[in-house]
This record gives C-alpha cells, sequence and structure tokens, in this order.
C-alpha cells in the first residue's frame, strides 16, 4: 500500500515541474496579450486627445512636439493609471499622387500641392515575464502600440 | 485474495503519469485555442484602429478637397491603412472604400495567422473591420 502511494508520489513529482511550466507560461503569455490589448486601447485614447487639438501638433516647432508629447504623456499616464508608459511622437510628410496614394513619408516638409501632414504615436510600457527563461525565447521587453495618423 | 490484490496493484501502476499526460494534452489543446482566439482578437482590434486612422483621413480629404473623387479617396484611405503596417494588396491585405447603402465607410480585411485551429478548418481566417466616415475624426478615434 505504502509502496503504491509513493509511487503515485514519484509520478506526481515528475509530471508537477512540466505542469507548472505549461501553466506559468499561459499566464505570462495572458498577461502580455492583455497588455497589448490595454496598450491598443491607451493609442485610442492617445489619438482622440490628438485629434482634438490636430493644429497644435500640425504646426509645433520640433521642442514644442516634445513638450507636447510629454505633457500627453503625464495626461494619459494619469488617466489610465500605468505609471511607466513613455510617448513618443515624431511628424512626417507626404505628398499625394493623382489617384491620392503616396510613396513614402518624409520627415522634411517638402511643398507641395495638398500636402499631407502625419503623426507617429509610439506608446510603450515594459513587460517582463515571470518565467525568467522565457526571456531567452523572445519573450518581448516591452508592449507597445505604433501608428500613424493623419493631421491635416 | 493475495493475488487479486497483485493484479489491482498491477493494473494500476502508471495510472497518474498517463492521467498527467492525458490532462496535458487537453490543457495543451485548450492553450492552443485560446492562443488562436486572443491573437484573432489582436489582429482585430489592430485592423479596427487601422480602419478609424483611415477613416479620418478620408474625412480631412474631404474637408480639403470635397470634389474629390471615390477613387481619390480611396488611394487617400490606402494610404493611410499603409503607414499602420496595412498596404492594400500585400500579405492578404484589402483596404476598400465602400460606399454602397448610402452610407461611406472603410472596410479593412486580413487573413489572420492561425497555428492550432488549422486541425479543424482549412481556410484562412479572414479578420474585417469597419469604419464609417460621417462623425468627426475627433469623435471617431475614440471609438
Amino acid at each position: 500500500m505504502s509502496r503504491r502511494r509513493g509511487a503515485a508520489l514519484l509520478e506526481f513529482a515528475m509530471a508537477l515541474p512540466f505542469a507548472l511550466i505549461l501553466f506559468v507560461g499561459i499566464g505570462d503569455f495572458s498577461v502580455y496579450f492583455w497588455r497589448q490589448t490595454e496598450m491598443e486601447e491607451i493609442a485610442r485614447g492617445l489619438h482622440q486627445a490628438i485629434f482634438a487639438s490636430a493644429d497644435s501638433y500640425a504646426s509645433a516647432a520640433g521642442s514644442q512636439l516634445e513638450t507636447l508629447a510629454h505633457s500627453l504623456e503625464t495626461d494619459v499616464r494619469r488617466r489610465t493609471g500605468t505609471p511607466d508608459l513613455t510617448v513618443q511622437l515624431s511628424r512626417h510628410y507626404a505628398c499625394p499622387q493623382a489617384e491620392g496614394a503616396e510613396n513614402e513619408l518624409s520627415a522634411v516638409s517638402r511643398p507641395c500641392a495638398g500636402e499631407r501632414i502625419y503623426l507617429r504615436v509610439r506608446a510603450e510600457k515594459p513587460a517582463a515575464p515571470m518565467l525568467t527563461p522565457l526571456r531567452r525565447l523572445g519573450y518581448p521587453t516591452a508592449a507597445f502600440s505604433r501608428h500613424v495618423l493623419r493631421l491635416r | 485474495m493475495k493475488q487479486k490484490k497483485t493484479q489491482r496493484r498491477r493494473r494500476e501502476r502508471g495510472s497518474a503519469l498517463l492521467l498527467t499526460l492525458l490532462l496535458t494534452l487537453v490543457g495543451a489543446a485548450l492553450l492552443g485555442l485560446s492562443v488562436d482566439a486572443v491573437s484573432l482578437l489582436w489582429v482585430r482590434s489592430h485592423a479596427q484602429t487601422t480602419a478609424n486612422l483611415a477613416a479620418a483621413s478620408v474625412e480631412l480629404e474631404q474637408k480639403r478637397n470635397p470634389t474629390a473623387s471615390s477613387v481619390f479617396l480611396a488611394g487617400t484611405a490606402r494610404a493611410s491603412a499603409a503607414w499602420n503596417g496595412y498596404r492594400h494588396g500585400q500579405d492578404s491585405v484589402a483596404v476598400y472604400l465602400d460606399q454602397s447603402g448610402g452610407r461611406a465607410s472603410i472596410l479593412v480585411e486580413r487573413e489572420a495567422d492561425i497555428f492550432f485551429l488549422r486541425l479543424f478548418r482549412t481556410q484562412p481566417v479572414v479578420v474585417r473591420a469597419r469604419a464609417a466616415i460621417a462623425a468627426e475624426p475627433a469623435a471617431r478615434a475614440g471609438v
């Protein structure tokens, strides 16, 4: 009887590490997916705030754009309760072709008929797995959202 | 009596391992399905943001150039979607300006990667997102 109980315990002990790795792995990836979804929600809030004063973002000088990014970051951190969130903004320009298409985004304005102004918005938040070896297997170090929205 | 006990013990030997293996397989299958489901939701969410931004771009274009043709507006939407990773005609992505039913909207489609659902489904899963061109860009961005 005691030998049988010992065998079951041994089998359980053999299987336990695999089960634990599986469950902690599930937890880690769930947390990552949840963070990514959260970042997408945060990004939509960011877009809303940017659209509300699109002209300021379109006409701000380089240093002013950094100031705007900083105040946007502070505002979103406070609103969403994510103190470790970072927001980066960069402005780009494009000239439309005959059928509305664009060939490239340029960092400098090249005046043309109907020039379009875009803002690249990147929001990022650190992410670390509970299962340390996952870092070596390419577990992302941050959850992020990256979008380009048109200002003008 | 003793012989019966020995036989039962022999039958039960390895049962915990077998049960654990079975449960692990069931767990892995559930995990696979959840990974696919979450991945589809993720793609859907990103496609929706892309459609929203493309629709906002078309609205800006309409304000600036009220006589713009629908071909030009579709090109505008595709340009916006392309900068967000959805290039029309590439990687099974399609971006349309849909003007049917009197309401213009942007439709973004993409075939999503599935891993475990392939066991049950041979056809690719197409994720679609639609954004109406009617509201102000500021109002829509938060949808």
